[in-house]
């Protein structure tokens, strides 16, 4: 194959893949904007709430940790709708679907980063005459979400990747844009693979920054 | 109410209602006395330190610091102890694993509690946790994390962060237990100059040689209760119960020290 000959058709498709990477990346940010809220929402509500709520969030989150995401899209995009009998909008069920994914994912890491927060730090703010007014924002929440990050970060990759199934519903994301350019020219080599190719290279910056947060920054503070 | 400096009386404390780990605790101390608490593993000698912090709610009894309760139980629930904040903010406490704030530095760490808590100025409180720092030589450590210190180190910063506060008792609970032997003798010098400044302290430790340089008063407490409560003279010359003798026997390898 004649690299500059991809390249250049490639290049001709510039506008397309671009226009995709841009709906990949609004549908990838909405749902973490969305879902980080809702995850920390849910792992407070699971760690303190009322018994009921608990188990509501509880069962929430196993369902949509417990079942693929494709399928979780194509209910929001055919099932709930004809529930409801009303239309509710590809991009609004798109953006529902990923919100309540990454928020049911992001409920764990918060989760998890609350409950290693020992008991003793608990106690020193007790020794230290600090309320719950001082102790919540300057201790107890600093320390979740520093701990929560690495793996929050790991989140957002899998939201990013998995944001590539709003394809298969129609919505015009890098994926799809890729497919469609593929099936019109018949040239998928190229086309897929430098799909392939801008996905990694995003998720590979935002994993390698986990890294370095984790290596830099948490180590230092030995948290 | 008493006139004694601090005053715990019938203190009776449980885990899960049945597991008794202090057991009608009666005991005084004056102000500017150093009481070291000695006894087995489980004798209830840390938890009897949280509960005159107020860490661990108490079954029975009642607490009082200058003749003011600020402690009690409630006798109709286990779970419900009345507290009087004010009071109980002039106890300080210092734990074994130094309990530092991993996000903040040292200077973070000082002045948190004076500002966020007491209200005092950003540049009081940093004033003042720099001076405190200058005198225990800790002054260039003032921007570091404590993840970069030193056992010793962190352990001298927990206690000038609780000394910040001005309490009028200090609680040592088992504070040179994680450290390496080399650094022991930086904490406890620190203790020494806080004893010679008479500050008053509740202490438990397993170093015997240090409780006897340090007290003024040793109680040996065991299953819960006090089994002997002497000047580290007698204490470790001389007990006058048999079980305190055997316990000091077995962590010393000795009849006594002298």
């Amino acid at each position: 194959m004649n690299i500059t000959a991809a390249l250049g058709f490639l290049w001709d498709y510039r506008l397309a893949l671009f226009i995709g990477l841009g709906n990949t990346l609004y549908f990838t940010a909405v749902g973490l904007a969305f879902g980080l809220a809702l995850g920390f929402l849910v792992s407070v509500v699971r760690q303190v709430g009322h018994p009921v709520l608990k188990v509501i969030a509880t069962v929430y989150v196993e369902i949509f940790r417990g079942t693929p995401v494709l399928i979780q899209l194509f209910w929001f995009f055919f099932c709930l709708p004809a529930l409801l009998g009303m239309e509710l909008g590809n991009v609004f069920s798109t953006v529902l679907t990923l919100s309540l994914y990454m928020g049911a994912i992001s409920s764990e890491s918060f989760r998890a980063a609350l409950k290693a927060i020992g008991s003793e730090q608990r106690d020193a703010c007790v020794a230290l005459g600090l309320p719950a007014r001082v102790s919540v924002p300057y201790v107890i929440l600093p320390q979740t979400v520093m701990r929560a990050v690495p793996t929050l970060l790991s989140n957002c990759v899998t939201l990013f990747k998995e944001s590539a199934l709003v394809s298969a519903v129609g919505m015009a994301d890098l994926m799809y844009q890729g497919q469609m350019i593929a099936d019109a020219t018949a040239r998928p080599i190229e086309i897929l693979t430098a799909t392939a190719l801008i996905y990694f290279v995003i998720a590979f910056s935002v994993t390698r920054t986990v890294t370095f947060y984790e290596r830099s920054y948490l180590s230092r503070m030995r948290l | 109410m008493s006139s004694s400096f601090l005053n715990v009386q019938g203190l009776r404390k449980s885990f899960g209602g049945h597991l008794v780990v202090l057991d009608d605790i009666n005991f005084q101390m004056e102000a500017g006395e150093r009481v070291v608490v000695i006894g087995p593993s489980g004798s209830g000698k840390s938890t009897l330190l949280r509960c005159v912090m107020g860490l661990e709610k108490i079954d029975h009894g009642r607490i009082e610091l200058e003749g003011v309760r600020y402690i009690e139980a409630n006798p109709k629930s286990h779970k419900d102890n009345f507290v009087d904040i004010p009071v109980r903010n002039k106890v300080g406490m210092v734990f074994q694993h130094y309990t530092l704030f991993p996000h903040l530095t040292v200077l973070g760490n000082l002045i948190l509690a004076p500002m966020r808590a007491r209200g005092e100025s950003r540049s009081s409180a940093t004033q003042r946790a720099m001076q405190l720092l200058g005198r225990l030589g800790l002054e260039s450590k003032a921007g570091a994390f404590p993840g970069m210190l030193s056992g010793g180190q962190k352990q001298r910063v927990a206690i000038a962060r609780a000394l910040l506060l001005d309490p009028k008792i200090m609680l040592f609970d088992e504070v040179t237990s994680a450290l390496d032997p080399e650094l022991v003798t930086e904490v406890e010098g620190l203790m020494l100059e806080l004893a010679e400044q008479k500050m008053s302290m509740m202490i438990v430790t397993h170093d015997m040689w240090f409780a006897k340089r340090i007290a003024t008063r040793v109680i040996f407490s065991a299953d819960g209760r006090i089994i002997e409560d002497a000047p580290p003279s007698t204490m470790f010359t001389n007990p006058r119960e048999p079980r305190t003798a055997d316990f000091l026997k077995k962590v010393l390898h000795v009849e006594t020290i002298s």
